[in-house]
């Protein structure tokens, strides 16, 4: 009779505990032990490699560098293309991308992101002898030929004004708008400014117009394949401790040194987008 | 010789559940009546998406209880015998439908259903919205349902924002602060999300209730559109 109870209690409880529990938690994604991460290889200050030495340095690789130590995990980089970055997300070639990746309402839809861990704004970089671009208005009203990535927000951004004010040249790598630009074929190369500070870093003949900026904000995150809630909350975790704990302007003053590194510290990092939506 | 007719044909007869007769036939009305109405209720709760989920949630405690006590009044002794004498075991059995009943006429008596009044609202100053930019949402004052005749003092709002533009990282780190109007009074404000349900009080409303509706942008060079996702009137 005791064991009948017990067993009548027991199966109770087993009934009523899913009723009276919070909301279904979504179970962790377990990190794999080596992670494959999305990183660009042609951009000074942020991510570059050296195919002879196989070395590879920026404010990117010290940031996934960082994490690898963090997360106590393997990195496999994965070289990609700016054009490249979503769709290696979308078909699950790598786990994450870190390659000044601006975070946007348009790409949130396909992809999630964990961030911001950078904030900039479009800047234009010109040859240092060339000074015809001064605001804005010589910028998109002069016909300029402006040299822009593919894939970019810089190219969402300048396209309305293409054949209105001035002439996009569309390119498929940032190097190759950078080379264009030294050898005279555009008047100027626009792309996010703190970008534009490491190139300007690596070839002295081109400067960084400080004072023209424009757009929305370029807020970089790490790209996260969708509905991935679990890794960006963990990620989120890391990289708040990454800004506030010194990391961030030790690595940004050794990679970039731009003038004013508080102007690109974000406040906040965003919520994690929900996996369900 | 004759064959051994093995355990299972040794094993005693025990008397069927409930029925010491054995005439078991009686419980499958029962049986498939209840099949019937778990698989409607499951349906309908399907249907109602977040909602029903709810429901269930609320529901599931009141089965779980009724069907525990159920089991173990009426559960088979060892011997096949039902261990209630035939009172006790009907004053048991009216527990269980007298709680039943009660919750039937709470939800078909005192409940009023929520009203859904998403295709009602009327939003104004909800395009091309800035960083600090005022929009205000109205409740139907007009028509067959209106704030003041629905009966109800509570809205659950749900608010999203869209971004026209494919640059800007806006509508994420965006939020909202909702502050409800009743008759011209002001109410406690609300701050959430894009897609998150703002839950506002409407009490004592007599002709006109909305909401003044203002956004805050991490971006000033954002500009997003307010539209109104869903609009419950529920009590």
């Amino acid at each position: 009779m005791v064991r009948a109870r017990l067993r009548a209690a027991l199966t109770a409880f087993l009934l009523l505990a899913p009723a009276c529990g919070p909301e279904p938690v979504p179970t962790p994604t377990p990190l794999p032990k080596v992670l494959y991460i999305g990183v660009t290889t042609d951009h000074p200050g942020w991510s570059t490699h050296e195919a002879g030495t196989n070395r590879r340095t920026g404010f990117d690789i010290a940031l996934a560098d960082w994490l690898r130590s963090r997360l106590a995990r393997d990195v496999t980089f994965v070289d990609l293309r700016l054009e490249e970055r979503i769709e290696a997300l979308e078909d699950h070639k790598v786990h994450m991308v870190i390659s000044t990746f601006s975070i946007t309402d348009e790409r949130r839809k396909v992809i999630d992101f964990a961030g911001p861990y950078m904030i900039t704004r479009q800047g234009v970089l010109v040859r240092k002898d060339d000074h015809r671009i001064k605001n804005y208005d010589d910028l998109t009203r002069k016909n300029r030929n402006i040299c822009v990535a593919s894939g970019t927000t810089s190219q969402e951004q300048l396209q309305p004004f293409n054949g209105k004010g001035l002439a996009l040249t569309v390119e498929p790598a940032l190097q190759g708008c950078f080379e264009r630009l030294v050898n005279k074929q555009v008047d100027a190369f626009s792309t996010d400014q703190l970008v534009l500070h490491g190139f300007a870093k690596s070839r002295l003949e081109t400067r960084v117009l400080d004072d023209l900026t424009f757009g929305a904000q370029e807020q970089y995150g790490i790209g996260l394949p969708n509905h991935d809630k679990s890794t960006c909350d963990l990620l989120a975790g890391h990289l708040k401790t990454f800004l506030y704990e010194g990391k961030w302007e030790e690595f940004l003053e050794r990679n970039l040194h731009p003038a004013n590194l508080a102007a690109y510290k974000p406040l906040d990092l965003d919520p994690c987008e929900d996996g369900t939506t | 010789m004759r064959a051994s007719r093995g355990p299972v044909a040794n094993k005693p007869k025990t008397e069927p559940l409930g029925d010491p007769g054995g005439r078991r036939t009686g419980t499958w009305p029962w049986f498939i009546a209840g099949c019937a109405a778990t698989g409607v209720m499951g349906i309908l709760l399907l249907t109602m998406g977040t909602k029903g989920a709810e429901i269930s949630q609320t529901l599931s405690l009141m089965v779980g209880v009724v069907g525990c006590l159920l089991t173990f009044y009426f559960r088979q002794s060892e011997t096949g015998t039902i261990t209630l004498r035939p009172r006790r075991r009907w004053i048991l059995s009216a527990v269980p439908l007298v709680i039943l009943g009660m919750a039937a006429g709470w939800w078909f008596f005192i409940h009023k259903p929520d009203i859904n009044v998403t295709d009602l609202v009327a939003v104004t100053g909800g395009n091309g919205m800035h960083d600090k930019s005022e929009a205000w949402v109205a409740l139907p004052t007009e028509g067959d349902i209106t704030v003041a005749n629905s009966g109800r003092d509570r809205l659950a709002l749900i608010l999203r924002l869209v971004n026209p533009a494919k640059v800007g990282n806006c509508v994420g780190p965006a939020t909202l602060n909702v502050a409800p109007i009743v008759d011209g009074k002001w109410g406690i404000p609300v701050t959430v999300s894009s897609g998150e349900e703002a839950r506002l009080s409407l009490a004592g409303v007599e002709r006109r209730a909305g909401a003044r509706v203002i956004v805050n942008m991490t971006d000033l060079a954002c500009v997003v559109d307010l539209t109104v996702a869903e609009a419950i009137l529920y009590n």
